[in-house]
């Protein structure tokens, strides 16, 4: 192996941001929800596994995970209280989708500078390009249709199934902006 | 408008102090940026002065603070990436262009995100984040 294959090392950094915007209407009963604090042990979605040692948020020293100290603050930090929408009737906290945001990547540069790979970034700029403004205003119009004001298709709130090529992408959009067409 | 997020230049300078040893705080802080129109990421956005003219939000559920769950995860080599997972719960009529992935000090963003569109967020609306960042053994 040659020396730049074994010090060729990291190349970057890629970051994938799904944000799920919902509403207060609790999703099981259909009750508006209330703002309360709840402990957010109960509610995080993940538990972080702990190393040997970890850093505490409590007191701001490095703990032993095993330690009585680091276990008693890493259970005082996991659960402190957090706000969330609570529903009065059921105690659910999930509100109806009102839209889930998309993320688009950049486009690759060419690898090279023959006519083929020339037009395989260009194809592509224009694919994320309209496929950009095809989420963009999806989520625009499932904003402005929030669903406890009216019912749309899912797709526009989810974006899935997403437009696939150039010309999906352009039909996609035509049939967004159509009143007649974007329920169908 | 795409979603645009990235690493700004002064995260990646916090992550390389972190990695020398020197005064430097890992991803502990979150906030929503307010903007009327949407934003476009930037890696020269700084947490004092982010994308375009967007502001941090100061209140109605949206200000800095600190993200519920943080964790390590695996993508290609074991450990190469970090989760980060937060739901804001606002408690008034705001809008929000984007968010900032902030360190402890609350002085350096190592993320900025643009969203698709402005959410125009009411009480109590939530906004979930489920972040993944890699570093890329390519």
């Amino acid at each position: 192996m040659d020396n730049l294959a074994q010090t060729k090392g990291k190349t970057g950094i890629t970051t994938k941001l799904p944000v799920d915007f919902r509403n207060g209407i609790c999703i099981e009963c259909q009750t508006q929800m209330e703002v309360q604090q709840v402990k957010l042990s109960s509610v995080a979605r993940f538990v972080p596994p702990l190393g040997k040692t970890f850093k505490c948020n409590i007191c701001g020293e490095v703990h032993d995970s095993d330690s009585e100290i680091g276990i008693a603050h890493w259970k005082e930090w996991r659960d402190r209280l957090v706000n969330r929408p609570v529903c009065p009737k059921c105690g659910g906290m999930i509100g109806h989708l009102i839209v889930r945001t998309t993320t688009i990547p950049s486009p690759e540069a060419p690898k090279c500078i023959k006519l083929p790979c020339i037009i395989k970034f260009i194809k592509r700029s224009l694919f994320l390009g309209y496929l950009a403004s095809y989420h963009s205003q999806r989520v625009a119009y499932a904003q402005a249709h929030r669903p406890e004001k009216s019912k749309i298709l899912d797709r526009y709130r989810t974006g899935e199934p997403s437009p696939k090529n150039i010309w999906q992408c352009i039909y996609a959009i035509r049939k967004l902006r159509n009143p007649l067409l974007r329920n169908i | 408008m795409a979603q645009t997020q990235t690493w700004t230049d002064t995260g990646i300078a916090e992550l390389i102090l972190l990695l020398r040893e020197e005064p430097a705080t890992g991803m502990e802080s979150i906030v929503c940026l307010n903007m009327a129109t949407p934003c476009t990421a930037a890696v020269a956005s700084t947490y004092a002065d982010p994308a375009d003219t967007a502001t941090h939000h100061t209140d109605s559920g949206l200000s800095i603070v600190a993200i519920d769950t943080v964790a390590g995860d695996t993508v290609n080599t074991a450990g190469d990436t970090i989760l980060f997972d937060h739901v804001f719960t606002a408690t008034a009529t705001k809008n929000v262009a984007g968010i900032h992935v902030c360190n402890n000090d609350d002085d350096v963003a190592f993320i900025e995100c643009c969203l698709n569109a402005v959410l125009a967020v009411e009480n109590p609306d939530t906004i979930t984040i489920d972040g993944q960042s890699t570093i890329d053994q390519a």
